[in-house]
């Protein structure tokens, strides 16, 4: 760690609290899909993407636990920017998934499109959609800023090539 | 400094490496947690002509609504060939004197947490997705009954199917096997007492 380096820039103090708030979160969220896998395997069924048992059972059984390593190396600052990049690369077709159910329950339904609720998978419970799909966008505008961000402050190993 | 390319190349590649140990670790953990799941199993029985009704996509229905068995063989019946009940039916069994005395049984298909947090008073809890825990409890109450109603939460779910199926293919006779289409939720709606903890902890409740 170079945390006892030159002082930090605000500039280094937002990333590294970017890089905690995003490794806690998938930390979190991780650890709850990890505790209940088939709870997580049968949310994942409603969204009818996959049929075939050992693709639906191996997203389930390695997402929660993908999602917990990606949150660890945020939070050490360990190959920061590719975790990062992971990220974004889970977090962009989730949400378009979260998106897709919700707009499908919307025409269903008819119920107003920020009033439609229900468990998403993400590790958080029965969730308000629009409050879902702000904070996605939030989560992925801040694994994006953490991919380009360029400060090593705080980190154990900020880059591993 | 690194060239554009370079950088690129390097970033890409740390992504790959981060993606590969991950769903290397992630596997593994997998396989050493104690509720891990066992990839190649059908935990929803989809190869089964039974498949599953929520399979057609997300249903519109919500977990407050019953799943109606417009799609299944027979009306009141679902694709098994199980009977579907409402929950008129199901609450003249909850009150029927036969229950205690075990001829009627209730069969909880929910995971363990949910059935802890609230289910039908005298239910037996029976996970289909570990059903190696309490198989031997459950045939055996099942032996002795003349009625086994079983459910899980209600509109998507298709857990109690999967239970009665399971059921069914361990020996219990299918005119004996019902499915409480409504689930908990329903029976929640109806503001219909629950049981909290374990089976017959006596610890009643009612939202």
């Amino acid at each position: 760690m170079n945390a006892t380096g030159p002082r930090p820039t605000r500039k280094d103090l937002l990333v590294l609290t970017t890089r905690w708030v995003v490794g806690g979160l998938f930390l979190y969220t991780g650890l709850m899909k990890a505790l209940h896998p088939d709870d997580f395997l049968r949310l994942l069924r409603e969204y009818d993407m996959v049929r075939q048992p050992l693709l639906m059972n191996g997203i389930a059984a390695t997402l929660p636990w993908f999602e917990m390593f990606c949150g660890l190396l945020l939070c050490l600052g360990v190959a920061v920017r590719g975790t990062a990049l992971v990220s974004v690369l889970m977090l962009v077709p989730f949400t378009g998934l979260v998106l897709q159910r919700a707009l499908a329950l919307h025409a269903a339904t008819g119920t107003p499109f920020c009033a439609i609720r229900f468990d998403c998978g993400c590790g958080t419970g029965e969730v308000l959609i629009c409050h879902k799909l702000f904070e996605n966008t939030l989560l992925t505008m801040a694994a994006a800023i953490l991919v380009g961000a360029r400060s090593t402050y705080g980190a154990w190993r900020h880059r591993v090539f | 400094m690194n060239s554009k390319p370079a950088a690129l190349r390097s970033l890409v590649l740390e992504a790959l490496v981060v993606g590969v140990t991950g769903l290397g670790l992630a596997l593994l953990a997998n396989q050493l947690s104690p509720r891990g799941l066992m990839l190649t199993r059908d935990y929803f029985g989809n190869s089964a002509s039974g498949a599953p009704t929520a399979a057609a996509g997300p249903s519109p229905a919500g977990p407050n609504r019953a799943v109606t068995n417009a799609s299944g063989p027979e009306p009141g019946r679902n694709r098994d060939g199980i009977r579907t009940v409402q929950l008129d039916e199901v609450l003249r069994w909850q009150a029927d004197p036969r229950r205690e005395r075990g001829s009627i049984v209730f069969v909880d298909a929910r995971a363990d947490h949910a059935f802890r947090d609230g289910h039908i008073p005298g239910a037996i809890q029976f996970d289909a997705f570990y059903p190696e825990k309490r198989l031997t409890e459950v045939l055996a109450a099942c032996s002795l009954a003349d009625q086994v109603v079983i459910y899980c939460n209600g509109g998507d779910c298709t857990d109690s199917s999967l239970v009665a199926r399971l059921l069914r293919d361990a020996g219990v006779p299918v005119a004996r096997l019902a499915v409480f289409v409504g689930g908990i939720s329903e029976w929640k709606t109806h503001r219909s007492p629950l049981e909290v903890g374990e089976r017959n902890s006596g610890n009643l409740r009612t939202l």
